[in-house]
């Protein structure tokens, strides 16, 4: 999903469809719903940098 | 919808603000293999063509923060971007809407709702039209300089300039004529082309100007058409590293030496002519260098007293004396000896 956004590619949007799953359990309380909202609307910046700071704490981003 | 089985190539950015016309526009052209990026704005836009390098964009006008009027205008204005093809893609189907794109250096305009096989014929004609520019402007850096394709692509017609203070070097292969009555003409031409273009690698390393190759002679300029202050400099390293090349490949032809002259001053440099027009070089300075290689000394670089007293605090010369030069009478030459061990040492100027 990091690269799909980086690569402003909109393929991201069905990458979210697909995993849907994972990424409501990646993101506590309401960040889902904006990281989906930001999706949806193509705010791939947006949701990139929203994405980064969930997964980071969590030790998901390779170095 | 033509589904073509090759995967299409090229990047498209899709600049749009509306979702579901970002959803269909996508469908439509992965389904042909481009691949495709996204901005919802004009201002992302800029930053993603910065980031992306697309190939094309199809452009809504109509979108929050900065319309596409703007943004093609902005895009128009960069020099690293105003060749990337804009299609608009938009409701706004006026004439003066249509012309207002045009003008502003939009490639086409396609009204929405739009036909899906007509918008892959235009991407696919654009983006076939671009590939051919871009190729356009590869063949003609070969034979021109950046600065003058420039020139001659806004304003055609004459070039002549005339610039003070040009290095010349001429390099011939001694002893080709035995050499071609050896060899097969497959094995000659593999072995000019071999030489040579290990010797376009070389110019291009020290930044300077190949001007042309006649028969078995390389030329080469320094200091135009842009100015070059250590010219001579660069030029003495780069008739060093050709003959050092050379000596490297000698063995494998039996033997493969290098007389070289070089003298500076001032040329006159341009365009001429309609057909298989290229960029060359004219003048004294000119002559007397073609002068020296052809008195010279195989294995050596031959160099004029004008030369000789700008290079002497860095560069090792011996003199050889009042050499009688065919239409310049006697003239005091020098061969290069090479780098004193400080020149020596540093590295060369970056091309």
């Amino acid at each position: 999903m990091i690269g799909l956004l980086s690569r402003f590619d909109p393929a991201a949007t069905e990458c979210l469809e697909t995993e849907r799953d994972v990424f409501r359990a990646l993101f506590p309380g309401e960040a889902f719903a904006a990281f989906e909202r930001e999706v949806g609307a193509f705010a791939f910046a947006e949701a990139l940098a929203r994405l980064r700071q969930a997964a980071e704490p969590k030790g998901l981003l390779s170095p | 919808m033509n589904t073509v089985s090759p995967a299409a190539e090229g990047r498209i950015l899709i600049v749009e603000d509306a979702p579901a016309n970002i959803q269909s526009l996508a469908a439509i052209l992965r389904e042909q293999g481009y691949q495709i990026c996204v901005a919802t704005n004009g201002r992302q836009a800029l930053h993603v063509i910065e980031t992306m390098r697309p190939d094309l964009v199809l452009m809504d006008v109509m979108m929050p923060e900065m319309d596409g009027y703007e943004t093609c205008r902005q895009i128009k204005a960069s020099s690293a971007w105003s060749g990337l093809p804009i299609i608009f893609l938009t409701a706004r189907t006026d004439t003066a809407d249509i012309v207002r794109g045009f003008e502003l250096g939009a490639v086409d305009y396609v009204a929405k709702p739009f036909n899906a096989c007509e918008l892959l014929a235009r991407v696919r004609t654009h983006l076939t039209i671009d590939r051919l520019n871009k190729e356009n402007a590869r063949l003609l850096l070969n034979v021109l300089p950046e600065p003058i394709a420039d020139r001659l692509k806004k304003k055609p017609g004459i070039i002549a300039e005339r610039f003070d203070d040009v290095s010349v070097l001429f390099a011939d292969i001694a002893g080709f004529t035995p050499l071609s009555a050896r060899l097969a003409p497959g094995e000659l031409i593999g072995l000019l082309n071999r030489v040579f273009s290990r010797f376009d690698e070389l110019v291009d390393q020290h930044g300077l100007e190949k001007i042309k190759t006649i028969g078995d002679a390389y030329m080469v300029a320094g200091s135009l058409p842009r100015s070059q202050p250590d010219h001579l400099e660069r030029m003495v390293r780069l008739a060093l590293a050709m003959q050092a090349a050379a000596n490297a490949m000698s063995a494998e032809w039996g033997g493969l030496q290098l007389r070289m002259g070089l003298h500076a001053g001032s040329v006159v440099a341009g365009v001429i002519g309609l057909r298989k027009f290229s960029y060359d070089i004219w003048g004294d300075t000119v002559n007397t260098a073609s002068r020296l290689e052809s008195h010279g000394v195989a294995g050596r670089i031959q160099i004029t007293d004008a030369v000789f007293r700008r290079i002497r605090n860095w560069c090792r010369c011996e003199p050889r004396g009042a050499i009688e030069v065919k239409g310049k009478g006697p003239l005091n030459l020098y061969l290069i000896a090479g780098l004193d061990a400080a020149a020596a040492a540093e590295p060369a100027a970056p091309s």
